[in-house]
């Protein structure tokens, strides 16, 4: 009998050259004729309002632009947004821009009294205004997942992901390397999870998309450094198409997180972070959370039914045919122990490649041990 | 909902100030003309090519008398509208599309990437690849008319750019290379 699997991704995720130009259409399909773009101080001093007006030319759209000065901007992008008539929004940057972006819709659509209501996860089932996110960094994936903290009030809805996300080099801003290493291994730890945990064959195809665009770039980004000065702009230049990719595989990420909430590496890393917050600078969230990912295949090696599987993203056709199929779990744990290997090699200070280097404890590693070990669900095959 | 009541700092009592700026939209003129010249001369290339060459009669003799279709940019031109009579021929419409009835559009989702096949950087099947155009209208008489565009073009171009405006540059007879493009190019500039 064939399962009954659900996975829901309502963004349309535009990637590639050019893709700028399919907004204007996009946006008509929506029946938005009048963008209000929020954006941040590094991106308009970088001139990518100006690559959103020439996406923009000769198709009779209007954008109103919104730079971000402060996180306090909300009540003044309202009043903007109601007074002008504006029917739809845009999210130029990361981080802080997409979360604002997702508040005012929130406001606009609810009102803004609801963003005043208690602390607590809100469920909010009524559709928003189109909202379109055009990342300018890689993040964690909390950008396209269906959540959004504002105030400390925490607001889930799958109507909070956003509508579109177009993905170019061309709005790849310059990116330090410890930012690119947090959001490939945090990319990596929840589509690995996704791709070895889950039964439905939806999620295992982003799971897999993503761990490939990963593996893909972020070797050669942590390589090569990020260089400021104009002498080294086409060095900049052929950085943007990898963090391009990298930013895809984050909001892949982020449309898994949404409909897997309670990922054990991702509670897990949090743990980790929480026990080690003596050493913000050594550990960051994609790094807690990949040290838990290794961990949680070590325990669950007999019970993973997608571990051995996991090594075709991980590498390629021919190395994955080239392992017999009962070494292929322990490989494709192998390959991701390998990966931290090599990425400690590139950062200056060195990187803790187990729990155990990064200072927590076999007493800690034990009371976590409902996070580092699966269980297989109740009648799963 | 209005803007009256909406008096709380939702963040906590910042004041902080937001620039803004409007973007009206802006008019490529440039391209646009580059692009009606490219169209106008297309269209009567197809007019031409009809009743010269073999290949593309038959494929407009599959299709129904009276049908219309147009080629063009989202959302507002500019377009080649190219029409099949109640006598069976094929003329060039023009670029109007209103108070026209259309049976099929086929639209590139922005004038730039319409721009990029005219300009030879991007063949029609790679634009359709990348997702650059939709189809309003039959599907098979989509691709009839992809097909015509391929020959047309071939008609029109020098070997080196037709390849790369075409997905495989095809191997015709030598009267069809030399006497019927002459021909597709002595009509196409006199209009009949």
């Amino acid at each position: 009998m064939t399962a009954l699997h659900h996975f829901l991704c309502r963004t349309k995720t535009a990637f590639g050259t050019h893709a700028l130009a399919h907004l204007p259409f996009d946006l008509s399909g929506m029946h938005a004729r009048k963008p209000f773009v929020i954006t941040d101080q590094a991106a308009k001093d970088a001139a990518l309002h100006l690559e959103l007006a020439r996406a923009c030319r000769d198709t009779h759209l209007p954008l109103g632009l919104a730079i971000l000065t402060d996180a306090g901007d909300l009540e003044t992008l309202y009043h903007l947004f109601v007074d002008k008539g504006y029917d739809s929004i845009m999210a130029l940057g990361t981080g802080q821009v997409v979360q604002t972006a997702k508040a005012l819709n929130l406001a606009i659509c609810h009102g803004p009294e609801r963003l005043r209501t208690p602390a607590g996860a809100e469920q909010l089932n009524n559709p928003l205004l189109p909202l379109v996110y055009i990342p300018t960094h890689p993040e964690t994936g909390q950008d396209t997942a269906g959540e959004t903290l504002f105030s400390g009030r925490r607001f889930v809805s799958p109507n909070l992901m956003p509508d579109i996300a177009v993905i170019t080099a061309d709005t790849m801003l310059g990116t330090p390397g410890a930012a690119v290493l947090d959001s490939g291994l945090s990319s990596l730890a929840i589509c690995c999870e996704a791709f070895a945990f889950s039964h439905s064959p939806f999620a295992r195809s982003y799971a897999s998309a993503g761990i490939c665009l990963v593996m893909d770039t972020l070797l050669p980004l942590a390589r090569q450094p990020d260089h400021k000065d104009l002498l080294c702009q086409k060095a900049q230049k052929n950085r943007q198409l990898p963090l391009a990719k990298l930013a895809h595989a984050a909001a892949i990420s982020g449309y898994i997180q949404s409909n897997y909430p309670d990922l054990k590496t991702r509670q897990a890393g949090a743990r980790v972070m929480a026990v080690r917050s003596d050493q913000p600078a050594l550990l960051s969230a994609g790094l807690c959370m990949v040290l838990a990912l290794v961990q949680l295949f070590e325990n669950s090696r007999h019970t993973c039914p997608w571990l051995g599987k996991l090594l075709l993203p991980l590498t390629d056709t021919d190395h994955y045919t080239g392992v017999p199929g009962p070494e292929q779990p322990d490989e494709a744990v192998r390959i991701i122990r390998q990966l931290l290997h090599v990425l400690a090699e590139t950062v200056p200070r060195g990187m803790p490649q187990t729990l155990e280097e990064a200072g927590i404890t076999p007493r800690q590693i034990s009371e976590m041990s409902d996070l580092l070990t699966y269980t297989p669900p109740q009648g799963a095959p | 909902m209005g803007t009256d009541g909406f008096h709380i700092h939702i963040t906590g009592g910042k004041n902080a100030m937001t620039d803004f700026m409007e973007i009206p939209p802006a008019r490529h003129y440039w391209k646009r003309w580059y692009l009606s010249c490219m169209l106008w001369f297309f269209g009567r290339a197809v007019q031409a090519a009809a009743r010269v060459d073999d290949g593309v009669r038959s494929e407009f003799a599959a299709m129904p008398d009276n049908f219309t279709f147009c080629l063009g940019a989202f959302p507002a031109g500019p377009c080649m509208v190219v029409g099949k009579d109640a006598g069976g021929r094929v003329r060039h419409l023009g670029s109007a599309i209103a108070d026209r009835t259309i049976h099929l559009h086929l639209m590139f989702k922005h004038p730039a990437l319409l721009f990029r096949v005219f300009a030879f950087r991007e063949s029609t099947p790679v634009a359709n690849a990348r997702n650059r155009l939709y189809v309003r209208g039959d599907v098979p008489r989509a691709c009839a008319v992809v097909r015509i565009m391929d020959m047309v073009q071939v008609f029109l171009l020098p070997k080196f750019l037709a390849k790369r405006a075409v997905k495989r540059y095809p191997a015709w007879s030598l009267k069809r290379r030399t006497l019927d493009r002459a021909q597709v190019y002595v009509r196409a500039f006199a209009g009949f």
